[in-house]
């Protein structure tokens, strides 16, 4: 597990994660960016996303269906303030 | 002449075991905890066995919509008893997808055309909604990726598949897959002609890449297996 105590992943964390999924320059990781559209992601990439925020950073606020949310118009902003530490703002 | 070194006749009863075959059975017994039950039941996906009572709405989901002339049957329309043989052909091993909180149907997984001598097979994987990203249906073929290398000693799952599907999962490329082969101008559909594309999906790799994606699914079961 990555997580702090409490679970959650902060801001750095998470672009460098998402770029590295997406294979992409980090800087092209901003919170309007829309997962699909912008960067690309594919359903594998978020699978793998999905995995590595609950498992490896064992992210629990997230959205409970996560198999069946429309990921179309999930911007990383969107996904940082889901996958924020408990009791941090973003 | 009777034979005086003649062996004696054999002790009735079972052999004596030694020492040594008391350690061995306690060798055996270690070894079979490592046996591992290929889990078919994640937290988003669930793969559960064909049914002839999924047949009529299978071959509609299949014959109907994008899936008709982008996935197998590639526009024909075949009888139900040609469509349901047609759904065997070569089979090893095929399930249903589906979400496991809903219960709702998303894809058909397959492994088909098993070469046992060389160790390679063919994998299928239709999602009956192509225009949806929804990832269930990945953790649904990782699932069933595990199961195929845990039951079968097969080296290499080898997918077919035009280009147009191919964006679906192209991520994966160098890290769950390879291109091996790719057909140029090989396929028509919506008026032009595709280039055929071959990935390979290799054992050691999947199993030490695309693992993660069945760990997540494997270790925090809700309910047991199917």
């Amino acid at each position: 597990m990555r997580s702090p105590a409490g679970g959650g992943i902060g801001w750095t964390d998470l672009a460098v994660e998402i770029a590295a999924i997406g294979r992409l320059p980090v800087e092209r990781v901003e919170p309007e960016a829309l997962l699909i559209d912008d960067l690309g992601f594919d359903s594998l990439a978020i699978a793998e996303l999905i995995v590595l925020l609950v498992d490896d950073y064992g992210i629990s606020t997230l959205p409970q269906d996560l198999e069946a949310r429309d990921w179309t118009d999930v911007t990383v902003g969107q996904l940082r303030d889901e996958c924020a530490p408990v009791g941090v703002g973003s | 002449m009777l034979d005086a070194t003649a062996p004696p006749a054999p002790a009735l009863g079972p052999p004596p075991v030694s020492a040594e075959d008391f350690a061995s059975a306690a060798g055996i017994a270690e070894r079979a905890e490592a046996f591992d039950v290929v889990p078919l039941r994640g937290p988003y996906a669930t793969l559960r066995v064909v049914n002839p009572e999924d047949y009529p709405h299978l071959r509609m989901l299949e014959t109907s919509g994008e899936m008709a002339t982008r996935w197998r049957l590639r526009g024909t329309t075949p009888s139900p008893e040609q469509w349901a043989q047609s759904m065997w052909n070569g089979v090893t091993a095929q399930f249903l997808v589906t979400e496991t909180k809903s219960g709702r149907e998303i894809g058909l997984v397959a492994m088909y055309g098993a070469n046992w001598q060389d160790g390679h097979a063919r994998l299928a994987a239709g999602r009956f909604d192509l225009r949806t990203r929804n990832p269930a249906m990945i953790f649904g073929v990782a699932m069933f990726l595990e199961y195929v290398f845990g039951n079968w000693d097969l080296r290499k799952l080898y997918m077919d598949l035009p280009e147009y599907n191919y964006p679906q999962f192209s991520s994966g490329l160098g890290r769950f897959f390879d291109i091996e082969a790719r057909l140029r101008d090989h396929t028509f559909a919506s008026g032009r002609y595709w280039d055929e594309l071959t990935l390979a999906i290799y054992r050691d790799r999947w199993q030490a890449e695309g693992a993660r994606l069945i760990g997540g699914a494997a270790s925090s079961l809700a309910g047991g297996g199917a």
